[in-house]
């Protein structure tokens, strides 16, 4: 939607909010100043959010919310500091805050700026003429931040991507997934622990909160039978290509104005090991997005600032928001299988960053097991001796070791199909690297 | 010995009578009507969920009034100081 002007930003619609009940409230008692005609004296001493603080103007009334706001990663930004943490050293962690506190302190979201005005990050305005709205708007409140991934993804902004299915057959918003208890910090209260990072915890949502009866084992989709639950995400088959960001610079103009420079983009859909692997999210491979990290991007606050890069990878485990039931990777199992295009190949990723994301890259794409034909009822893929993944992360660069091609591998001694049902995650690690076999098998 | 016959037929009479309303449908109910005063024990409830309510306070029509008027809004407007944008890519 078009920029408010100034004034508008400010416009309340005085009928629908005495309606409301928080229109029992006085202006002054959230908001500070005076109520006076005149402008100055009426702004003397004003507080334009108050809901920054929620327990002094929500808590009183919402005693089940408020509370947790501190949780909230919405509000506490845990996430940056998580990766951005780990990254560094304890010694360079202030000059990290103050970096944020020029670039991204900014996206904090507060009560009010998903129930009553559009984020400060995106220009604040009220978006309904200051009527508190449980639900938030999903151009005005929720893409106005999570705009350039989430929304362009969603709504097949980027040319020939279709938009995500939720949207285009079910008009779903993004409140119909994300529910108040992820936004509000209030899972806390059921599960004790306080979120670190977006994946941390129980994946919410999950795709099988509404589709369990489709991805259950032996419900005839032959691909799910074929694939198990805990090899692939969803997403690895039915997201497709998603933007990828590399090397932000973080800097400040002459005059102290906070700027920062992405200096590459790129539609692309690639296929890495999962680097959060846990029994909450077991696959062994999921899409991977490229974050817009660098080495340096802190650099124009310090020298070094993060001295630790190499801790965590630069292709991060991703959940693409343009989801198909159809993607080019379900066209053929070949589409996948053998076809190191969707994969993060070594050869995909800048030697002076293999190292940190070397608990992604995959050596080469999994091969079809040979003679394999799908068998109705089967309850997951018969055991491949010849899985990169079942090697152990390279501890030398993948691009130095002599060329194998995975599809010369040596047949399987065993029939995969006579093989009994094994979830691969629990097959034993097989005896021979596959990046120690010879070339040519 | 006279009266017999007629004690036995306002017997049966009765008993008809007591057939017949035993087939009608049953009276509609009434309504309740409370008349009774509530009890100190339930005023007291009440006071207590009234008291937790937010008080009812006139509200600021100063604010109110200005930032309802449009037009008003406009004239007293002031436009911020135009930033360039520096920064490139997507955010």
């Amino acid at each position: 939607m078009p920029p408010l002007e100034v004034w508008e930003k400010v416009l309340i619609n005085a009928d629908a909010v005495q309606k409301d009940v928080h229109g029992y409230i006085p202006c002054t008692q959230c908001h500070g100043g005076q109520n006076v005609d005149d402008k100055t004296a009426a702004h003397e001493g004003l507080v334009r959010d108050p809901s920054a603080d929620a327990m002094t103007a929500c808590g009183s009334c919402h005693k089940n919310i408020a509370p947790y706001q501190e949780y909230s990663l919405h509000y506490n930004l845990a996430g940056y500091d998580t990766v951005l943490y780990q990254r560094s050293v304890p010694e360079n962690h202030p000059v990290i805050e103050e970096g944020q506190s020029y670039h991204c302190n900014d996206c904090h979201a507060t009560c009010g700026q998903c129930h009553i005005s559009q984020p400060t990050s995106v220009g604040g305005g009220l978006v309904n003429g200051h009527t508190f709205t449980r639900t938030p708007s999903m151009s005005r409140q929720c893409t106005a931040c999570h705009g350039s991934r989430v929304k362009n993804e969603y709504t097949g902004a980027h040319e020939g991507i279709p938009a995500d299915v939720h949207l285009r057959v079910a008009r779903m918003t993004c409140t119909d997934c994300h529910t108040g208890d992820d936004m509000h910090g209030t899972d806390y209260v059921l599960t004790g622990q306080i979120p670190a990072h977006r994946y941390d915890g129980a994946q919410a949502p999950a795709c099988e909160d509404c589709h369990q009866d489709d991805i259950a084992i032996g419900q005839g989709n032959e691909y799910h039978d074929a694939h198990g639950t805990q090899v692939l995400s969803c997403q690895v088959c039915h997201s497709t290509t998603y933007i990828n960001c590399t090397d932000c610079h973080l800097q400040q103009s002459d005059e102290g104005v906070p700027f920062y420079r992405l200096e590459h983009e790129e539609l692309a859909f690639t296929i890495g090991r999962n680097p959060l692997r846990s029994s909450q999210r077991p696959y062994r491979y999921v899409p991977v997005r490229h974050v817009p990290t660098f080495p340096d991007l802190f650099a124009f606050y310090g020298e070094d600032v993060l001295s630790n890069f190499d801790a965590l990878p630069t292709w991060t485990y991703a959940t693409p928001h343009n989801i198909q039931l159809r993607t080019p990777q379900t066209e053929t199992c070949e589409s996948c299988h053998g076809n190191d295009d969707y994969f993060l190949t070594p050869d995909k990723v800048p030697e002076e960053f293999r190292a940190a994301n070397a608990s992604v890259i995959v050596p080469f794409a999994p091969p079809l097991p040979e003679r394999y034909e799908y068998r109705p009822g089967q309850e997951t893929a018969p055991a491949s001796s010849t899985d990169p993944l079942d090697a152990p992360p390279p501890t030398v660069d993948p691009l130095d070791m002599p060329a194998v091609d995975p599809l010369d591998a040596p047949p399987p001694t065993v029939d995969p199909l006579d093989a009994p049902a094994v979830d691969p995650l629990d097959a034993p690690p097989p005896t021979v690297d596959p990046l120690d076999a010879p070339p040519g098998g | 010995m006279k009266l017999t016959p007629l004690v036995f037929v306002a017997v049966l009479l009765l008993a008809v009578v007591a057939w017949a309303a035993a087939q009608e449908p049953p009276p509609a109910v009434e309504p309740v009507v409370v008349t009774a005063a509530a009890t100190p024990e339930e005023e007291a409830a009440v006071a207590q969920l009234v008291a937790m309510l937010p008080t009812i306070q006139p509200l600021d029509t100063s604010c109110i009034n200005c930032h309802q008027d449009a037009e008003l809004l406009q004239q007293l407007a002031e436009e911020p100081e135009v930033v360039e944008k520096l920064s490139e890519g997507s955010g």
